[in-house]
């Protein structure tokens, strides 16, 4: 009996015990399965920092794209060791050199500010307070799409970077750049009226500081960039667009100017060019670009090249035998202003300067609003001079005489009959190191003259490449969307030789 | 730090039916937890060099994370063996995973599994000495890591400021999370039979399985116009299935240790992979990615592992296209080059062994696939490649045409000529087939009564001592320079290599004591 009992007794204390751990398991699985050291969604402010941060990359990419692949081509650099954009031959589309990824994903944890963007429209969508963030982010996102419909052409762009919004496409369609024009358009023009000094202010914005006036002119420049751009392929659109954005007022000084700076001492923020060249010694100074200055007298010199007198080495030269020129040597780098010792520096991202040269292209074809061609190019030719007290390791300054002597010396001094090219020459200038737009506006004017060359391993028949191709990766994860970009485009559109649809 | 926690309650009932039946019955659950905790510090830039301390220096990132993971399941199994010659075990499962949506995170799995004796249930021909048949069909359900269902965010840095900014916020991965994510499930069914002769001198084991994965949670590449690199997806449909033999024999059995005794061994493997059906628009997986030249794809509907690079360009009459410097030219896309899966792999091993003296040989084999090697690419493309030496005082042309269609006759340096294959990878595609001589060795036993009359004697039972090599020759390698055997991976991408190294070659003594 006793016995029977203490069994019993067992018995409930066993049912309990397993009634015990059953109830603690129940207790919600979906709680356990929600990250207490990772947020699920943040306040958007605090991804805008970061996305204009990342409108410059990082030190890979520029070597990949802005100074190995765009500023060889435009001949502002010259690579020492490898041959590949500067000599017609496509970059490579290995897993670390790769354009479309840098530009659609960016690199490791630097995401591409195009997805940045993305994120902080879809936490701000329904949400009026937070207009002014979400128009910053929608101007953003078009900036990264130029850069990479500039030099693709017909990209995917209505679903494009929208991975993390739950059901969105794996594969997104390719947009025609005519239509991604249009709607970039329709975005800039959209964005800058929506801003609203009522609504809550920006914070964490490294490109004004919350300054909502700066922001539309910012806007209005950029849409003045997209309607100069596309003015051979579609006139009426551009016209239009010039105008409105010039009558809503372009950038109008260097303290205007959209810019960041980079982090000394910060892995994932230091200056993109200087491991490129104060560690690595990839890149010297372009002959083209030191000899047109010194033609020049350009002060600008002394700020660009790391020794006075500045000698350049020529582009398009196989990789072999430029290891025989001892110029290779003896070549300039890029001063300590650019490529900084500390990894400090200024990311320019929109400058008074272009918006100058912008207004006096739109002057020279007669559209409305502007001043003469001619103030305009001297106020950007003075604003490009004087744009550098940002930049670290304090270049010198250039001072009112020596910009009126400049601006008289005989390939500078404005004439009517020249001024189209004067004024990409310049431009090309002011956007030194720049890569993505002097690379556009040089597919499009053909301004400056830049050196023929002939390369030895190119794959474009010797002609200069107007296109990047899609890379490998697409024809696997999206083949369909880019087999049928191509069918569209027609024939031919998988060479580098395919004009985009603006190079008209 | 990582700590796992299982809480297991088991209850197990057993009872003969009749005579020579018994059945066992078992209900169980189990409570398993996993906790992960990280602290992470990185820091650059010494303050005084060579001084380890993490204080010592200029530039810190801190992180923290922590992941969690929770398991609950409950399970029975029943088992029932007739005689000594059926035995017939059923189990059936049911798990609830932290890691899905509450919506599907319950999942239910059973198996059985069979085994006939058929050398104890009948009389078998004269010849049989053993006879076993195998069938087994068995469900699974899988879960996945913690926090895939949803986009997270964490802080970066803010120490440091760019004008205006002051705090940095990003997404905190490249791959795009799915909601309603589902189990994965599994169906695979096995057949097996074990037979022998001859009183046991010669006998096989043949195997025949078929698995179906339903809903395999797992990363893909995905287009990286998604602003992704991966996407975490349900994946379709795959199938595979194989094919295994193993069959022994002793042709001389001889009374050991005083005759002569040979053993062999020889088995064989095929396997068949195919992706039946992917989700969400994709129609190929990246099984590996070549961080030059190729990758390794499984396509719906395509045998698994097709090797895709950079191919030749080549005219209607398939010649190969150059420029007009007479530099051959590559497609920019990645077309399909050759395939990494084997038509079969195996081994084959002989025994012999004679008084004390044991000689044994492993041969290692493997016949078809091809894989693409970068190793030799380089080498082109350095130019410290044996096939560059062709053309270094006279030059090299390029057989083929130019892009008018002319044949090309223009003369380029090796300088030229080699660097510029080595851009693509169809050059560099070989077949993977090899034969092996993976191991030799030749032993000696000492004698049980030798060693008791020394003074090891009552400490040692037995002792052998051996010369040992292994990986040998190759019998065949048709890759320059390179064992067929190094891959990146070992995983499901093989088919490309780099740089790896070979199986190193080892020719040693061993010692065998038993106590």
């Amino acid at each position: 009996m006793k016995n029977k009992n203490i069994k019993i007794i067992h018995q409930i204390a066993l049912y309990a015990a397993c009634s015990l751990v059953l109830l603690a398991c129940t207790e919600n699985l979906s709680d356990i399965n929600t990250s207490p050291t990772r947020a699920t969604s943040i306040d958007p402010n605090l991804l805008l920092g970061n996305c204009e941060l990342r409108l410059a990359g990082e030190s890979l990419q520029g070597f990949s794209v802005q100074y190995g692949t765009l500023s060889c081509a435009v001949q502002h650099l010259t690579p020492v060791f490898s041959t590949e954009f500067d000599t017609y031959t496509p970059p490579p589309n290995s897993v670390d050199r790769d354009v479309w990824q840098f530009l659609y994903i960016g690199f490791y944890n630097m995401h591409s500010p195009l997805r940045i963007a993305q994120e902080i429209l879809n936490f701000t969508d329904g949400k009026p307070e937070l207009v002014n963030v979400r128009s910053a982010a929608r101007i953003l996102r078009v900036v990264q799409m130029q850069r990479i419909t500039d030099l693709f052409g017909d990209v995917p762009y209505f679903e494009a970077g929208k991975g993390s919004i739950p059901a969105s496409s794996l594969t997104p369609k390719y947009d025609t750049q005519e239509a991604i024009y249009t709607d970039m358009l329709k975005e800039l023009k959209e964005a800058a009226a929506a801003f609203d000094a009522s609504k809550q202010a920006m914070s964490n914005d490294a490109l004004y500081q919350g300054d909502l006036e700066r922001w539309k002119r910012f806007a209005n420049t950029l849409r003045l960039r997209l309607a100069m751009r596309i003015s051979n392929a579609a006139p009426m659109l551009a016209r239009t667009n010039a105008e409105e954005a010039i009558r809503g007022g372009v950038l109008r000084g260097n303290a205007d100017n959209a810019y960041t700076e980079f982090v000394a001492g910060s892995f994932w923020y230091r200056n993109t060019l200087s491991p490129n060249v104060v560690t690595e010694d990839l890149f010297t100074l372009s002959e083209t670009l030191v000899e047109r200055m010194k033609s020049m007298n350009d002060p600008r010199l002394a700020i660009f090249s790391n020794t006075m007198p500045a000698l350049g080495l020529a582009n398009g030269i196989y990789y072999e035998d430029k290891k025989l020129i001892d110029g290779n040597k003896k070549a300039s780098r890029p001063s300590k202003h650019f490529a900084s010792e500390d990894f400090s520096g200024v990311n320019m991202v929109l400058s008074a300067a272009e918006a100058e040269f912008l207004l006096a292209e739109a002057a020279l074809k007669g559209w409305t609003g502007t001043q003469s061609a001619q103030t305009h190019y001297e106020r950007g030719v003075r604003a490009a001079l004087t744009q550098y007290s940002i930049y670290p390791n304090n270049p010198p300054a250039i001072t009112t005489s020596v910009q009126d002597a400049y601006l008289r010396a005989s390939e500078v001094a404005f004439v009517q009959s020249r001024a189209l090219e004067q004024i990409h020459t310049q431009k090309w200038l002011a956007l030194f190191l720049d890569g993505y737009e002097p690379y556009a506006e040089y597919r499009r004017t053909g301004f400056p003259r830049l050196k023929e060359l002939k390369p030895l391993a190119n794959t474009t028949g010797g002609a200069f490449p107007v296109r990047l191709l899609y890379p490998p990766s697409e024809f696997t994860f999206n083949k369909t969307n880019v087999e049928a970009a191509i069918a569209r485009a027609g024939a031919g559109y998988e060479r580098m030789t395919a004009p985009v649809w603006w190079d008209k | 730090m990582t700590q796992e926690f299982n809480a297991d309650a088991l209850f197990t009932y057993t009872k003969s039916l009749a005579e020579r039946t018994t059945l066992t019955l078992a209900v169980g659950g189990n409570f398993m937890e996993q906790n992960f905790e990280g602290d992470y510090v990185n820091a650059y830039e010494f303050i005084l060099p060579k001084l380890l301390n993490i204080s010592n220096t200029r530039n810190r990132d801190v992180s923290y994370d922590v992941s969690r993971k929770r398991i609950l399941s409950a399970y029975a199994t029943a088992q029932i063996a007739h005689g000594n010659w059926l035995f017939v075990e059923a189990t059936a499962r049911n798990d609830w995973s932290s890691t899905l949506p509450a919506s599907n995170n319950s999942y239910f799995y059973p198996s059985v599994n069979t085994s006939v004796i058929l050398s104890e249930l009948m009389r078998l021909p004269e010849g049989f000495s053993f006879a076993k048949f195998r069938a087994s069909f068995a469900q699974v359900g899988g879960d996945t890591d913690p926090y895939q269902l949803s986009p997270t965010y964490f802080i970066d840095f803010t120490s440091k400021q760019s004008r205006g900014s002051t705090v940095i916020a990003r997404g905190s991965s490249f791959v795009i999370p799915l909601s309603n994510l589902r189990p994965t499930r599994s169906n695979s069914l096995e057949l097996g039979i074990d037979a022998r002769f001859l009183d046991n001198r010669l006998g096989f084991d043949l195997t025949w399985y078929s698995q179906s994965i339903f809903d395999q949670i797992l990363p893909t590449d995905v287009s990286y116009t998604t602003g992704f690199r991966q996407a975490i997806i349900n994946a379709g449909e795959m199938r595979n299935s194989g094919l295994e033999l193993t069959v022994n024999a002793t042709p001389v059995r001889g009374e050991l240790p005083t005759d002569l005794r040979w053993e062999m061994s020889i088995n064989a493997a095929r396997n068949w992979n195919v992706v039946a059906a992917l989700s969400q628009g994709l129609s190929s997986l990246l099984l590996e990615e070549g961080r030059f030249r190729a990758n390794v794809v499984a396509s719906v509907g395509a045998p698994y592992g097709v090797i895709q690079g950079k191919a030749f360009r080549r005219d209607q009459q398939g010649r190969i296209v150059h420029n007009e410097n007479g530099i051959p030219l590559f497609t920019n896309e990645y077309v399909d080059l050759g395939n990494s899966t084997p038509l079969i792999v195996g081994g084959f091993q002989n025994t012999l062994s004679f008084q004390n003296i044991t000689l044994s040989a492993l041969v290692d084999f493997r016949f078809g696939g091809q894989m693409m090697s970068n190793s030799n690419a380089v080498q082109y493309e350095v130019g410290n490649h044996r096939a560059t030496l062709r053309g270094r005082e006279d030059g090299v042309v390029s057989e083929g045409v130019l892009e008018n269609g002319q044949a090309n006759t223009k003369i380029l340096r090796a300088s030229q000529y080699y660097p510029a294959i080595a851009q693509g990878a169809e050059p560099f595609i070989y077949d993977a087939s090899f034969v092996k001589l993976r191991e030799i060795r030749l032993g000696y036993t000492i004698a049980a009564n030798a060693l008791q009359s020394s003074f090891l004697g009552n400490i040692v039972r037995s002792a052998t001592i051996a010369l040992v090599g292994r990986n040998i020759a190759f019998l065949l390698n048709n890759v320059p320079g390179i064992d067929p055997q190094t891959g990146y991976t070992n995983a499901n991408g093989q088919g490309l290599e780099f740089g790896g190294l070979p199986s190193a070659r080892s020719v040693g003594f061993t010692i065998n004591l038993k106590f």
